[in-house]
C-alpha cells in the first residue's frame, strides 16, 4: 500500500511490488530494466538499497546463463563452419563452396552470438538512473562471466578432441572395435576423413576466442553508445524546460 | 460371458479400423514408388540444394534477426535460426547418408 504524493485528496491506491523482482529469463530482465527506466526517467529517485543482493544475483544469473548457453551453440557450430571453409563438410549439398557459401557458413557460426549480443546492446537506452545502471551492470557482468567460462570449456574441449580423442593410434584402436557394426571400407574412409578433419578443432579453439570477444564487445559498446545518446536527449530536454 | 464377447468384438473393430488408418497414411497406397522417390528428389533439389537452399537459408536467417533481435520475439528467432541451419547443412547430411549407404 502506498500513498500518492501528487494526490492532494489523500486517496490511497494499491501500489506495485515494493522490492525489485527476480527475473527468470532475459525478457523478464529487460522488462524489469524498462520499468526502472520509466520510473527514473520521470525524475523519481529510487534508493540504491532498493536493488537487493538477491536482485543483483538474479540479474547476474540471467546474464550468465545467456552468455554460456548462447556461447555453446556458437562453439558447436564453429568446427562445422571451418569444416565447410576447409572443404571437409558439405554446405547446400556441395563440397565445393562458393565465396557466398563460405561467408554464409561463417555467418551462421557467429550469428547466434551476434544476435544475442545485439539483444543486450539494446539496453544502452535504459542506462540512466542508479537502479537501471546497477541492473544492467549485473546483467552484463553475468554475460561476460558466462562467455569466458564457455570459452575456457570450448578451448579445453577442442584441444582434448585434437590431442586425445582423434590421436591416430587411439582412434584406430577405437574404430577397430566397431568392425561388427560398420563395414571395414566405411571405417577406413571415416578414419581418413577424421584424420584430415582433426586440425579443424585447433582452428576452432582460437576462432571461439574471436566469437567470445564479439559477445563481450558488442553489448558493452552498444550500452556505452546508447547511454550517451539517452544522456544527450535528456540534456536537450532539460535545456528546453 | 456376453459382455466379454462384446468387448472382444469392440477390440477387434478398433484394430481393424486402426489397420485401415495405417493403410491410409501409407504414401505408397496413393502414389507409385517411383513417383514417391521423385517427390523426395524434387524436395531435396528445391529446398536443400543449390540456389533455392541458399535463398531460403538467407531468408530464414534474416527473419531470425528481424524477429529475434529487433522485434524481441526470441522463441520465433530461435526457431527460424534452427530452420536456417537445417536448410544449410541438411542437404550435405542427406548426401553423406547416400554416400554411406553405397
Amino acid at each position: 500500500m502506498s500513498l500518492s504524493k501528487d494526490n492532494q485528496r489523500g486517496d490511497v491506491f494499491l501500489g506495485a511490488q515494493a522490492t525489485p523482482g527476480k527475473p527468470k529469463g532475459l525478457l523478464d530482465a529487460i522488462s524489469e530494466i524498462q520499468q526502472y527506466y520509466v520510473v527514473e526517467r520521470s525524475g523519481s529517485t529510487i534508493p540504491v538499497d532498493f536493488f537487493t543482493l538477491a536482485g543483483k544475483l538474479a540479474f547476474f544469473e540471467v546474464g550468465f546463463k545467456g552468455g554460456f548457453i548462447c556461447g555453446l551453440v556458437s562453439a558447436f557450430l564453429t568446427p562445422v563452419a571451418i569444416g565447410v571453409i576447409e572443404k571437409y563438410l558439405p554446405i547446400f549439398g556441395s563440397y565445393d563452396p562458393t565465396l557466398y557459401d563460405k561467408f554464409f557458413a561463417f555467418l551462421i557460426a557467429v550469428s547466434f552470438t551476434v544476435g544475442y549480443a545485439f539483444f543486450f546492446a539494446s539496453l544502452g537506452k535504459y542506462y540512466i538512473g542508479e537502479i537501471s545502471k546497477a541492473a544492467i551492470k549485473n546483467l552484463i557482468a553475468g554475460l561476460v562471466s558466462g562467455a569466458i567460462l564457455k570459452f575456457v570449456i570450448a578451448f579445453i574441449a577442442f584441444h582434448f578432441i585434437y590431442f586425445i580423442v582423434l590421436e591416430p593410434d587411439r582412434l584406430g584402436a577405437w574404430m577397430l572395435k566397431l568392425t561388427w557394426l560398420i563395414r571395414i571400407e566405411n571405417l577406413d574412409r571415416l578414419y581418413q576423413w577424421l584424420g584430415e578433419f582433426r586440425p579443424v578443432f585447433l582452428t576452432s579453439a582460437y576462432f571461439v576466442a574471436f566469437t567470445t570477444f564479439l559477445m563481450v564487445a558488442i553489448p558493452i559498446t552498444g550500452i556505452y553508445m546508447g547511454a550517451r545518446k539517452s544522456s544527450k536527449v535528456m540534456n536537450h530536454e532539460n535545456e528546453w524546460k | 460371458m456376453n459382455e466379454r464377447r462384446e468387448l472382444a468384438v469392440m477390440i477387434e473393430l478398433i484394430l481393424i479400423s486402426g489397420a485401415g488408418i495405417l493403410d491410409t497414411i501409407n504414401p505408397l497406397a496413393h502414389v507409385s514408388q517411383e513417383g514417391y522417390s521423385n517427390l523426395w528428389a524434387w524436395l531435396y533439389a528445391t529446398f536443400l540444394n543449390g540456389i533455392w537452399a541458399r535463398i531460403f537459408a538467407a531468408a530464414f536467417l534474416a527473419m531470425a534477426f528481424w524477429l529475434g533481435v529487433y522485434r524481441r520475439r526470441t522463441a520465433m528467432g530461435i526457431v527460424l535460426f534452427m530452420m536456417s541451419i537445417v536448410v544449410t547443412y541438411m542437404g550435405g547430411m542427406v548426401g553423406v547418408m547416400f554416400w554411406w549407404a553405397k
